[in-house]
This record gives C-alpha cells, structure tokens and sequence, in this order.
C-alpha cells in the first residue's frame, strides 16, 4: 500500500524551518500527522508524486510558481490532466518541468503520481486507482451531476458556479497578506530564499 | 504505540519526533475513521477528488436552496482573501475546485464546509468576530474540515458502499442511461447525507476537536493569532440564548470546544505582528454595503451583534 495524498505535507512540515524541537513545529507535525492518519482511514493506494517521474496536475486549476509558495507571480498556469516532469522536491513542494520548457514549483497537492491511461479501467478487476478513474472521467462526473440536477430542478447550480467564481489570486493574495503583515513585503516575487524549504511558508515566524 | 510505530516508518519520521502525537495517533477517533474507511477498502478505491468536487457542488446547492448570499461583492472578496490566506498552511493547500468562501445573509450562527472547499459562514456568525484574526480561526476551523475530508467521512457506510458497486469499472467512457440514473440516485444518497449533517445534525465530537486543534495549527502558521480561535468560542460561550437552528445543533458547546484549544494553544509559541493593521482592515472591509439587504436579526458591528443574534434562525430562504 502506498501513501496518503497528506503524507507529502507531513513530511515536508516536518523539515519546514528545519527546527522540529521547536513546539509550534511540533504542533504542526502533530496536526499534519492526525491529517495523515485521517487520511489514512479513506485515502490508500494513490499515486503520490515522485521527484525524477512524471505527474499529472489533478486540479483544474494551478500554478508554476518561481518559488515555493502560493502568493509569487506565478510563472505558467496549469490546466487539469497536464503532464509534468518532476526535477527536484522541496518540503511539499516540487520543481516541475512542462512540455514546453517552462519550469517552476507546484505544490504536491496539486499533483498524482498517475498518469492518463496507465490504469486498465475497463478490466473490471477493482484495482483501479481513485486517481487513474478520474483521469479517465469516470465516477461522480458532470454527467451525473447533470442527471441529478434534472431530478432536482428547485436547485440552482449557477448559484455554485457563481461562489466557484470568487478567487483570489496569487498576486492579489501576496498582497492581503504583505498588508496584513502576515508576510514581509518584499515589493518583488523573486526574495525569500530563505522559504524554499517550507510548505507555503510565510514569513518563517521565530518560536522559541 | 504500535501504530505510532508504523507510521513513523511510512511517513519516514524519526520517532523522536513522534512522542508528542502518539497520543493522538491511537486515540480512538483515529481508529474510527480507519474503521470508516474500511468502506473505501471493500471498495476497492477511495473516492477521487472530482467525485468529492462534485459531492460538494451538490451539498453547495442544497445548502443555497434553503441560505442567501450576501450581495455585497466587497464583503464576499473579503471573505474569500482571509480564507485563501489561511487554505494555503493547510495540509491540503490545493484541491480540484479550489477553495471559495461564502457569506450567507442569515443571522444563524454556523459555518458550513463542503466536501472539496466550498465553505459558507452565515452573517450571524461572521458578526461575532471581532477581528480578522477571529474571522481567520472561524474559516480556519472550516477549511480543516475539508482538509481531515469530514464531510465525506460523515456519510454513512451502506451508502458509500452501494455507490461504490456502481463506480469506476464499467468500461464505457460515458455512462449509459440506466447507469447514470443510478449513480444519480447513489450521489443523491451520498449529497444527502452530507448536507443533513451539515445543516442540522453536525459532525462527530471527535472531528470538531480534530477541527479545533489543526485551525490552531492552521492560524500558528499563517501568522494569524491562533489565541483567535479561543476568543471567538468566549464569544460564542458568552451567548445566553442557546436555542434554534445551526450552530447549537451541530457543534459541541464552546465550553467543550475551548478545552481542546487551550490543550493546543500550549503548544504555540508564536507572537503575532500586525493586529492592529488586520483588526482596522476588519472594520473596514465588513462595512455593510448600504445597497445590500440586511437581515433583522444580525447585526454588522463585531460583537454588538452577538446578543440579538446569537439564538435566531432568521434569514433562512
């Protein structure tokens, strides 16, 4: 059995700051850990990503960031089912390479160790992965979606498309956040080097 | 411990690092939801995150059959900004549809958390928080339910199982007719069961702890003053009037819930900068539009809402 999707936070929370005798890493790793084995209790054999392979972006939509965080101006965005070359890993995050050359960091949620047409399910064996039937369409689908909404003709699906709509992003958000004073305001995408190594870090906060 | 043991090795932790949550790794809620997810196991597979995306979209709507949204775009950018400033320290940053925020005009106080992040707070609720540090802990506390994936966890197990006989094997790449009709009925059942126990019967005490203790984690990392999360339950803990729908049916009572976070606020060790500048941008932002409707039972002024609106369940469509 592999992994969970939540393992990759987990560990990589675990080196964030590389500090785990502080307490408030350590609140963090016991947290990310209850979400790893929470996880655990529904999410088995799914493909995790690997540094060296090839993964598939699961999300509909994200970024290539320059560095890894989610609030930089992102380098490429992403669509659902592309395929990317994982070069090197960071805390949860992986440098990727696309197709057409553009590298940059995307985070490990975002991503399975799957890739389209790899998994046989038409075989009817079961041992399908949740991420290989999603990458084929299958499951709760929009043509089920569809079906239910017909039967349901008082719900109004546009109202969900409409909440789907309010995003913020990653530029808009560095900014709420330099302004919040939750990170420091750099004036530039490209700093914080000292991040690399964290999952979304913010501005690596001091615990004594 | 043995257990502790194993995931040590999987997760390719040193047990050192470990003697914090060993407790918490053979608690007996853990165990439960391994147990749940034994249905997933029977099953073959897990549920993918477009099926959970999809779940969500359903519950969403049932949820904005019975709920308004505010109409002030403002307030519902604000929202949105606060809950992505906090979604991204989660442990699950990103999922298919992303995370959206909601706020519903109903002087209920409750928040609900859709499978996938789609998460809703009602105007009651939001005008307990006095801050935007108390507005993070609140969206914190959401967006932890759909990281620990409680909405799907909730559903029970006959259902997943029956929708599981229909999922995933058939070879076709679209659905016929007949078998789009039962899948329908196998969502509905799942749909169903999510958005009761959102509404009306609540998540397990156990996952509103589990909830409480990463929105802690959550607010520790954001940079947000996770003692936040404490002084909104003492707000809610303050409300005399513990009637009606929402809030008071579907969580344990802020006394039980404060316990928990003060266990987990002993472990931060943080000193939050910046207050003064969110809690001013917190007045600012949750100004009422005057062009958008108010409900009559809530207030828009921090706390001076908490006493009228604590027990209502005005605003409900």
């Amino acid at each position: 059995m592999r992994l969970v999707e939540t393992v990759y936070s987990s560990s990589g929370a675990s080196r964030s700051g590389g500090d785990m005798r502080s307490r408030g890493c350590r609140l963090w790793a016991a947290a990310a850990l209850l979400g790893a084995v929470l996880a655990s209790g529904m999410a088995v054999a799914e493909d995790p990503p690997e540094a060296g392979s090839q993964a598939t972006v699961k999300v509909r939509s994200q970024h290539l960031f320059p560095r890894p965080v989610f609030y930089a101006e992102p380098v490429a965005e992403l669509s659902f089912g592309e395929v990317l070359t994982l070069t090197e890993s960071s805390g949860d995050w992986f440098r990727a390479t696309r197709s057409g050359g553009a590298s940059g960091w995307v985070h490990a949620t975002a991503l399975t160790g799957a890739v389209a047409g790899d998994g046989d399910i038409g075989s009817g064996s079961g041992e399908v992965s949740s991420d290989e039937v999603m990458l084929a369409g299958r499951g709760f689908n929009s043509q089920v979606e569809d079906a239910y909404s017909s039967d349901h003709p008082e719900l109004d699906f546009s109202e969900v498309d409409a909440m789907e709509r309010l995003e913020v992003t990653p530029s808009e958000l560095e900014s709420f956040l330099a302004e919040g004073g939750l990170i420091e305001s750099t004036g530039s995408s490209g700093g914080d080097s000292d991040e690399s190594g964290s999952s979304t870090s913010g501005r690596g906060r001091g615990r004594s | 411990m043995v257990f502790a043991m194993i995931l040590a090795a999987a997760l390719g932790w040193g047990l050192d690092d470990l003697d914090d949550v060993v407790d918490v790794v053979e608690s007996d809620e853990v165990q439960t939801a391994i147990e749940v997810g034994e249905s997933f196991h029977d099953a073959a597979r897990e549920i993918s995150e477009t099926e959970e995306y999809y779940i969500g979209r359903a519950v969403a709507a049932n949820i904005l059959h019975s709920y308004s949204p505010v109409s002030d775009p403002d307030v519902q950018a604000y929202i949105n900004e606060v809950g992505r400033a906090v979604s991204v320290y989660s442990p699950r940053p990103a999922t298919y549809g992303g995370y959206h925020f909601m706020l519903l005009e109903s002087g209920e106080i409750n928040a609900m958390a859709c499978p996938g992040g789609l998460v809703f707070v009602t105007r009651g609720l939001y005008d307990l928080a006095d801050s935007e540090d108390e507005l993070a802990a609140i969206l914190a506390h959401e967006v932890s339910h759909v990281a620990l994936k409680h909405g799907l966890r909730s559903v029970e197990k006959a259902k997943w199982t029956g929708a599981f006989a229909q999922l995933g094997t058939a070879a076709a790449e679209r659905y016929g007719s007949d078998e789009v009709r039962e899948l329908s009925e196998s969502y509905g059942d799942v749909v169903s069961d999510i958005t009761t126990n959102l509404v009306t019967r609540g998540y397990s005490r156990a996952s509103e702890k589990q909830a409480d203790s990463l929105a802690v984690a959550i607010l520790d990392r954001s940079g947000y003053d996770p003692e936040a999360l404490k002084s909104v339950l003492e707000a809610m803990a303050a409300i005399g009037s513990r009637s009606g729908p929402g809030f008071w049916q579907t969580h344990p009572s802020p006394e039980d819930r404060l316990d928990v976070v003060e266990e987990s606020l002993d472990a931060c060790t943080g000193s939050p900068r910046g207050m003064a500048e969110r809690t001013a941008r917190f007045a600012e932002r949750s100004a009422v539009d005057a062009g958008a409707p108010e409900t009559t039972d809530s207030g828009s002024s921090g706390r001076g809402g908490r006493s009228s609106g604590g027990s209502s369940g005005g605003g409900r469509r």
